[in-house]
């Protein structure tokens, strides 16, 4: 059998436009869940951790490496920290970061959106702060460098 | 891999495209997973709340969660489970993942045999038709992976049996495919969604283009 | 998919069988060989990672272990 499929046979299909999107497999409720819980604020705060994560191992003059060391999680776990503000990191590596760091396990967990917080004031202030400190600054010749690196081995051609 | 020429009707432009059924759901199929759709369905649930939807509306969207990367990861290496994606224009629009052998027919006129059960099927967010989602790009997504999921089981000499456990939102779907809808079960998945099953004649009409 | 071929010697018993399997689930002689190696494949992995395979009574709900070891 063919896995094509002809024209013909699409614009027979249109005729069958229902107005539903197809899916199958598991449901999305998720019954250990507060509903309440489930909202867009995991997604942002994630994003002001990984950006907070960032800063905090500049700020100590870290490298990815070392840091990852001290909390003894993997390197490219903390990469996915830092850049991805999907990943959703796991509570075995926000507690070796918050030891890393000397910083307090509990609120890291909500900022991590590991845990509900309790008084969400302080999250809402931190995601206005971590806008307003979205860097617009030059970059530094380090990262020039590694910015030059990358585009020299993108544009260089297969042999 | 193989690309199967398929073709899909493009809405803005009022025309049928030709696009790429693979046999497959391949890094390139999670990466955009990844950085494509689940950014789109992030837009389309703050859209949502912005409009007063929570998680116990019907328009909340059911597969939101859905790791697709998970479970990939969940039967690679398997020689019962396999995956096809439909990609259009460099951009995955919709995957399904199969399991070929562990699933039985329930039809009393089949039931024991052997057929394709879809485990997880989705198109990709901006081809949603949903109450508050913008009109989908693509159309045609899910009907091309369903003509594929028929295609494997008459391949695998399973004559046209396919079953799956539809979400609650696109049961009239199955039933203009042609499969029958044997309802709910309280130990399935809540029993919030309903099995179903299509027969060798509901597949060969199917796949002849023929709806009910 | 590029395919290989190979010969299968079974006894009486064991054609009897594959050919019982083949009338009862309406699949061709290699079709339920590559049934049966799917799932052998798939109850391999599960066991492996430790998950353990029972067989269940419906009315008793008794629940009798298969060993593969």
């Amino acid at each position: 059998m063919t896995y094509g499929i002809s024209a013909e046979w699409s614009k027979k299909m249109l005729a069958f436009d229902e107005h539903v999107t197809p899916g199958a497999g598991a449901l999305a409720t998720r019954p250990h869940v507060d509903p309440d819980a489930v909202s867009l604020r995991v997604e942002e705060t994630r994003l002001v951790f990984g950006h907070f994560i960032n800063v905090a191992r500049r700020q100590r003059r870290l490298t990815i490496e070392k840091l990852a060391d001290d909390a003894d999680i993997e390197v490219g776990e903390l990469l996915s920290i830092e850049q991805d503000p999907h990943y959703e990191p796991d509570l075995r590596t926000v507690w070796g970061l918050s030891n890393a760091l000397d910083l307090p396990q509990p609120k890291l967990m909500e900022l991590a959106g590991l845990a509900v917080p309790k008084e969400g004031h302080w999250l809402e202030e931190v995601t206005r702060y971590a806008a307003r400190s979205a860097p617009i600054k030059d970059v530094t010749p380090d990262e020039q460098a590694f910015h030059d690196a990358v585009v020299a081995a993108l544009t260089m051609k297969a042999t | 891999m193989t690309a199967y020429q398929v073709h899909l009707f493009d809405a803005a432009a009022g025309a049928m495209v030709e696009a790429d059924l693979h046999d497959e759901i391949a890094e390139k199929q999670l990466i955009d997973w990844q950085f494509q759709w689940r950014p789109a369905v992030q837009a389309y649930m703050k859209r949502l709340v912005d409009n007063g939807i929570g998680p116990a509306d019907t328009a909340w969207p059911q597969s939101w969660h859905w790791d697709w990367r998970g479970k990939m990861n969940e039967v690679r290496g398997l020689l019962g489970h396999t995956g096809y994606s439909v990609v259009c224009r460099d951009v995955t629009q919709g995957m399904m993942r199969l399991d070929l052998a562990s699933r039985r027919a329930r039809l009393d006129s089949q039931a024991g045999q052997d057929l394709v059960y879809v485990d997880y099927l989705e198109v990709a967010p901006w081809n949603w038709r949903e109450p508050y989602a913008d009109a989908p790009i693509y159309r045609l997504v899910g009907p091309v992976l369903m003509h594929a999921a028929i295609t494997r089981s008459v391949d695998e000499g399973f004559k046209g049996r396919v079953g799956l456990h539809s979400l609650p939102q696109a049961i009239p779907f199955y039933e203009r495919c042609g499969f029958t809808n044997l309802g709910t079960r309280p130990d399935e998945y809540e029993g919030k969604l309903p099995y179903f099953e299509s027969t060798p004649g509901a597949a060969e009409a199917y796949l002849k283009g023929e709806l009910k | 998919m590029s395919k290989r071929t190979m010969t299968l010697n079974l006894t009486d018993a064991e054609m009897g069988v594959l050919e019982g399997l083949c009338a009862k689930k309406d699949l061709s002689k290699i079709g339920v060989i590559r049934q049966a190696l799917r799932l052998y494949q798939m109850v391999d992995v599960r066991l492996e990672r430790g998950d353990k395979l029972f067989f269940e009574d419906d009315k008793t709900k008794d629940k009798s272990e298969v060993m593969m070891l």
